[in-house]
Order: C-alpha cells, then structure tokens, then sequence
C-alpha cells in the first residue's frame, strides 16, 4: 500500500497520468520509488537508476503498467462501495428494521463510578450500505444507556454494568436501536465471603468483590428496532443559482 | 471352523470403548423454549450450593410475586418488549433492570450472598452456557404467573 497524505491521490494516479498525457520525470521516480519501499533500501535505490539512465524505456515501461491498471480497474476502487448519502439520492431509502450495524462506545465507564440511566454516546462504526451505497456514514453518533449498575460490595459481591444502545441520530431523526447487550460483572467472591465466614463468623462481610470497566473504544453490536425511511433532500433549485 | 467369539469380543470392546466419546456429545442439559411471537423471554436460573442454606430466592415484578426459585430450579418467562424491572428480597432488597426485546432471550441467575443475618439473593445477569452448564428442573409452568403491567405513570 502506499502511504502518506496523498495516499488516494497515488492510488488513482496511473489512470490520472494516463489520461494527462507526458510525465514528468519525478513523477515517474517518485512512482517507481514508492514502489521500490515496499523492498530493502537498496532495491529503491536500483530502481531510481535504471529510471534515471533510460527515461525513454522506464517511462514505456510505466505507460504499459499504467493502461494495464486502467483496463484491469484497481482492485481499492471496484471494492470501494459508492458513497453516495441519501442526501444525493433521488428516491427515498428505508433501512430495514433488524439491521445489524456495529457501534463503538466512546467513554469509559465503570460500575464504581457509573449511575442506573446515565447516558453515554455511542457513534457507528461501519456505515450503513444498502444496494452498495452508504446511507448512514460511519461516526454517525448515537446514544446508550445504562440499564443496571452496582458497584461492588460487602460479602463479595460483584460489580455489575449492563449496556443497552438506544438510538442513532440521522438527519436530526432518532434511529430506535435494540439488542447491544453488555452485560459484565466483577469478579464474585461471594462464595469465598461464606466459605470464610463458616471458618471465622462474620469475617466474611469484609470480602469485596470486584469491579468492572468497559473501556472506551469498546465495539458492539445492534440491531435497528424499525425501519427508517430517509426522505431524499429536495433537489437544489436551478434558477436561483444555488447549483456549484 | 475358526471360532468367532475374539472378533466379537473385539467388536465389543470397541463399542465401549466408544461410549464416553458419546457421552461428551451430550445434548445441553435443558433449552429455553423459543419466545412466543412479539414476545421475549426471560430464564430465570438457581444454581446454588449447600452454603446456600434454606434462603428462598422469590422474584418480583411491580411488587407481585412472579416465582421461586428453590436451589437447582428455574423458570421461564415470556414478556413483553420493553423495560422492566425484578426485585428478590430478604433483609434486602436487590433489583435487576432488562430491556426484553422481541424474539430475544436473557438469562438471569440468582445467587445468594452473606448477609448480616441471613443470606441475601441477588440477581445476576448470565449467559445461555451459564444456564446450561449444570442439570435444572423446571419450576412447575402453573407457578409462574407474569406480573401485572405497571400503573401509568
């Protein structure tokens, strides 16, 4: 793969160059160069050499590598589904209820310090695609809940944090969400806490159990409770010039 | 004629031999039904052990009483998508919130932990292994009676 911020731009580079017409000898190096550092630093090296020796015959060489990849398509562009938003869409789109969708929880949280009903966000990790278009974008943020917590206690009881996905906002819309299950608890030393106390009465009660945490960047995954139809945007009027 | 009593002793060896492979195989040791339709279920599920000692672990919902669960025992119940919420009490009282989702299952364990004077129930979400893993009987279906819905808030 290439790398660095004009990754993309490199990716479709070949075709580009191809249809701009002659290329500039240090567009060439750079090409053959970027390539050669996927190898050892001397085979880089080789590369540039034979480039700068025979321009004529690197830069056939480059024009064939590049009407190959032309006829052939990249392999990132053909697997690349169209993004294309509901937005630009000309008919309305539902995504159907029950969809599964991944969504990632964005803040610690623990059952030491966590209430019963707080809310925390949440923002989806892959976007929603339907017939090879992204409908919803990933990071689209959305929000859970917390539906139990406890913190750990006396007697070896466990902490306790249970996790629920309630929505995702899509064009100022709530999105129901259902069945992101996080149920975790701390380790449970209850048993120990009576074994003790059977041993030392009473003693048992200063047993603690143990806490839990859900990291953020922690991912699940939900399900859409309903369909969710998005409504295309009205087209741009043409005669007030709003078209760019 | 070559007697045929070491092949079949042999074929019979084998065959026990196979037994406990079987037996590995063992099917779960009970399965949740699955939900009737626009329903979800709860199991609720007691191990327990002797140090458990005679505490009941009664659940609640909306102050009704929906089950016991004796050791060893649990229950199923359908409801109704939505929240809802089930105590079990003793000297105190601990609750557990689920989100029942439609077509969904969840698994509910009671536990009893040391109290000052008598052991406490408490109720712990769990997983369908943790129900499966050991042998249960079903609490009588006629025992189970879902509680009424709550009163509008």
């Amino acid at each position: 793969m290439y790398r660095g911020s004009n990754a993309s731009e490199r990716d479709f580079g070949p075709l580009a160059r191809l249809v701009a017409g002659p290329y500039p000898t240090h567009i060439e190096q750079n090409f053959l160069f970027d390539r050669g550092e996927r190898g050892r630093s001397g085979h880089k090296e080789k590369v540039g050499r034979i480039l700068t020796r025979n321009p004529k015959r690197a830069r056939g060489a480059v024009t064939a590598c590049m009407i190959v990849v032309s006829l052939t398509g990249s392999p990132s562009r053909a697997q690349m589904p169209a993004v294309d938003h509901a937005r630009a869409a000309t008919a309305p789109v539902t995504i159907p209820a029950l969809t599964t969708i991944e969504l990632e929880i964005l803040s610690p949280l623990s059952s030491r310090t966590s209430k019963t009903g707080q809310v925390f966000a949440l923002r989806l990790v892959q976007p929603i695609v339907i017939d090879g278009k992204v409908i919803v974008a990933a990071g689209t943020p959305g929000e859970g809940e917390v539906l139990n917590a406890k913190h750990s206690s006396f007697g070896g009881s466990p902490g306790m944090l249970m996790l629920i996905a309630r929505s995702m906002t899509i064009d100022g819309r709530a999105l129901r969400l259902r069945s992101m299950h996080i149920d975790q608890s701390g380790a449970n030393h209850m048993g120990a806490a009576i074994a003790t106390s059977v041993v030392v009465p009473l003693v048992g009660l200063l047993v603690q159990g143990g806490e839990t945490n859900v990291a953020a960047g922690t991912h699940a995954m939900a399900r859409t409770a309903e369909d969710f139809t998005i409504a295309p945007a009205p087209k741009p009027d043409a005669t007030n010039g709003d078209v760019q | 004629m070559r007697s045929p009593k070491p092949a079949l002793f042999l074929t019979m060896v084998a065959a026990g031999a196979c037994v406990p492979l079987a037996a590995k195989a063992a099917p779960p040791a009970q399965i949740a039904p699955t939900p009737p339709p626009g329903k979800g279920e709860i199991v609720f599920f007691r191990h327990g052990s002797v140090l458990d000692g005679p505490v009941s672990c009664a659940v609640h919902e909306n102050d009704a009483k929906v089950s016991s669960l004796p050791i060893g025992h649990y229950f199923v119940l359908a409801a109704e998508p939505g929240k809802h919420r089930y105590a079990v009490e003793s000297e105190a009282r601990d609750t557990i919130n689920l989100q029942v989702e439609s077509g969904e299952v969840q698994y509910v364990s009671c536990h009893i932990k040391m109290g000052v004077v008598v052991g406490r129930p408490v109720l712990v979400p769990a997983t369908e292994a943790q129900f499966t893993a050991k042998k249960l009987k079903e609490v009588e279906p006629a025992k189970v009676t879902a509680a009424p819905a709550p009163p509008p808030s």
